[in-house]
């Protein structure tokens, strides 16, 4: 059995989302409402309470919710706070696998390992790209 | 190891066609018309320079596409690296490939252009795992080695070659008015944007006329709408005429090779051990003549749009019962074991009945609703009332159909799905899951209807109906089932023995 982990990039990169997406509401906020009424400050507070509660609860706890694991017969993937949800996935029904990255996770070094299967498909998200594609290897290897 | 190599240049122009055919005809009929005045040319650029600016960068994110998209074949299986800025890559193992396809449109040979692609048992249902226009001089190295772990050149070679009138059965029973309709409608509106508005507007102005001329007395709206849906039909007919001649389906080995069309050759190459299920299907008509028209189900093959994943296109049963333990031994079909009772007739009538009722009473009302447009009530009435009849009588020659067997590990399944009657063949290892169901009618009566979950990339399941409860749990062989909620009230008392 070989447990998996996502990378610790991967929380710089939801913080780095997440701080983007509260600047731009801002940046609107303060071009769209007129400075100084209750609305402007109500959704300037708004904003701020969900960024802080989003940047430093929810993204760590969300973070360190997940888990990956390959045994010899299975692949497990463990993920949520709210509603956690556990995915295995017999090996033996793995028909391929795919190495994805976008402009972003490449900045970062990351990759999502997907595995498909007859009927489903498995991810492991956001691994270190180095890890992902041995991973890809290794589980490539068990259908030649 | 071999290097990457990229698609066919008309990729290209095959992937932004869908989004160059708004722009490009436009503009290219303008610049047409301005052909002999050039001296206005300054004027229709100041006009038309976003649009031109849309179409440079269209084709240059194709080009880009393009260059990004590449594959090996490798030793054990195809690699595949795509995307500009969502990059993927992707092995596909050979031993894993349920089916390698390759396909020569008649407009992609003069420039040496094949689309292959190769499709498992995982991936989307509705996207090949791999699929790529490529020079034809690929596309027998890309068969060749997909094909390797299954063909075996030392046994026997089974060929099944069709008569032509045995696809035309196949391409009467499998055309469908709706996608001639739909395939006509592209086809004006596609002139009409190539040819001009005008054009689109004379020719179907022409069309409305010569129907009406052949409309003998029924009244004109009426006329246009059966002759449209006979024109629908018609298409949808010659369609799949022309994409199954010259069919052959060759069995070596683990593998099945199937080549189908006239003008579009198509090669499938399907690993028999990933084949899912064999599917007979029938209609009223065929039935009475006792001809079966088969289709295999294996992921990738009869996936693209009005493609239909052909095995047999149409024979009787001692031929289908022949051939099919010619080609695919290991899918052979039994006699049901597990029928519906005699008192479950009334479940298949109901349903058509219902449906018939609810039609005549609709069309009743419209009678005395609109007494002006009696004659259109009346002819409309008789036309739905047409596939209501047609409902019933299925129905009930479905209650001698339906029925499941087994044998040597393999299901066969026997029901009837809208207007069609098909028999599968499904081995037990390609069953997912099984559920037994039952309604609040049903509970009483102890009848039920088995619900087979199969392989598929998607969602695929075979409703048996009507079954006896107790028949069908012996038959899975499971007794332990929990005694319904509902019924629990009514389960006799185990006497209490007197001390």
């Amino acid at each position: 059995m070989k447990e998996y982990s996502i990378s610790k990039k991967a929380l710089l990169l939801w913080e780095t989302a997440a701080l983007s997406c509260a600047a731009v509401l801002y940046c609107l906020i303060l071009w769209i409402f007129i400075p100084g009424t209750w609305l402007w400050y109500l959704l300037l507070w708004l904003v701020g309470a969900v960024y802080i509660l989003t940047a430093f609860l929810f993204l760590p706890l969300y973070h360190l919710s997940f888990s990956y694991r390959v045994t010899k017969r299975e692949l497990f993937s463990h993920s949520g706070i709210l509603f956690p949800k556990s995915r295995i996935m017999d090996r033996s029904r793995i028909a391929f696998v795919t190495l994805r990255h976008g402009p972003l996770t490449r900045l970062f070094g990351l990759s999502t390992l997907t595995v498909h299967a007859a009927g489903g498909s498995l991810s492991f998200r956001l691994l270190e790209h180095r890890e992902a594609e041995e991973l890809a290897s290794f589980l490539t290897e068990d259908l030649l | 190891m071999t290097r990457f190599r990229h698609a066919h240049p008309i990729d290209i122009f095959l992937s932004t066609a869908r989004f160059l055919g708004l722009l490009i005809f436009p503009l290219l009929r303008a610049a047409y018309s301005l052909l002999f005045t050039m001296d206005r040319l300054y004027d229709w650029l100041a006009g038309a320079w976003f649009d031109i600016l849309t179409i440079l960068a269209i084709i240059g994110l194709g080009m880009l596409r393009w260059y990004r998209m590449t594959y090996r074949l490798e030793a054990h299986g195809i690699r595949v690296k795509q995307g500009i800025f969502f990059c993927r890559e992707r092995f596909i193992p050979y031993a894993r490939l349920s089916v390698a396809a390759t396909e020569s449109p008649w407009y992609l040979l003069p420039i040496r252009a094949v689309h292959v692609s190769a499709d498992t048992d995982g991936g989307y249902p509705n996207e090949a795992d791999f699929s790529m226009t490529v020079y034809k001089k690929e596309f027998l190295p890309f068969l060749k080695q997909c094909r390797t772990p299954f063909w075996n050149n030392e046994e026997i070679r089974r060929v099944y070659l069709p008569r032509n009138l045995n696809i035309a059965v196949l391409s009467f029973i499998a055309s469908n008015t709706l996608t001639g309709v739909l395939f006509g409608a592209t086809f004006f509106s596609g002139i009409g944007k190539v040819l001009g508005k005008s054009f689109e507007q004379a020719l179907v102005t022409q069309i409305t006329t010569v129907m009406q001329l052949l409309a003998f007395g029924i009244p004109p709206t009426a006329a246009i709408l059966a002759f449209t849906i006979l024109g629908g039909w018609i298409i949808s007919f010659l369609r799949n005429l022309v994409r199954h001649l010259r069919f052959s389906a060759v069995r070596q080995g683990g593998s099945l090779e199937i080549r189908s069309g006239l003008f579009t050759r198509r090669i499938f190459d399907i690993t028999v051990q990933r084949i899912n299920l064999v599917e007979a299907h029938q209609n009223l008509l065929t039935k009475t003549l006792g001809l079966y028209s088969t289709f295999i189900h294996a992921n990738g093959y009869g996936k693209k749009k009005d493609e239909l994943s052909v095995l047999m296109p149409s024979c009787d049963k001692t031929e289908l019962h022949g051939n099919l333990s010619l080609l695919l031994p290991e899918f052979p079909l039994c006699k049901p074991v597990l029928r519906p009772k005699r008192r479950y007739l009334s479940r298949f009538l109901i349903p058509p009945l219902t449906l018939m009722a609810v039609v005549g009473v609709l069309w009743g009302c419209a009678w005395y609703l609109f007494p002006f447009i009696h004659n259109i009530t009346l002819y409309l009435s008789i036309m739905t009332m047409i596939p209501c009849v047609w409902f019933f009588i299925v129905k009930l020659v479905s209650f001698f159909h339906t029925g499941v067997g087994i044998k040597d590990n393999v299901f066969t399944l026997r029901y009837s799905y809208g207007y069609r009657f098909k028999t599968v063949s499904v081995p037990k290892e390609r069953i997912v899951r099984i559920d037994l169901r039952q309604s609040v009618f049903q509970m009483a009566s102890g009848g039920c209807d088995l619900v087979f979950y199969t392989f598929s990339e998607g969602h695929k399941r075979h409703i048996v109906p009507n079954l006896s409860y107790q028949e069908a749990k012996a038959l899975l062989g499971i007794n332990d089932l929990p005694y319904p909620v509902l019924l629990r009230g009514r389960k006799k008392r185990k006497p209490v023995s007197k001390v």
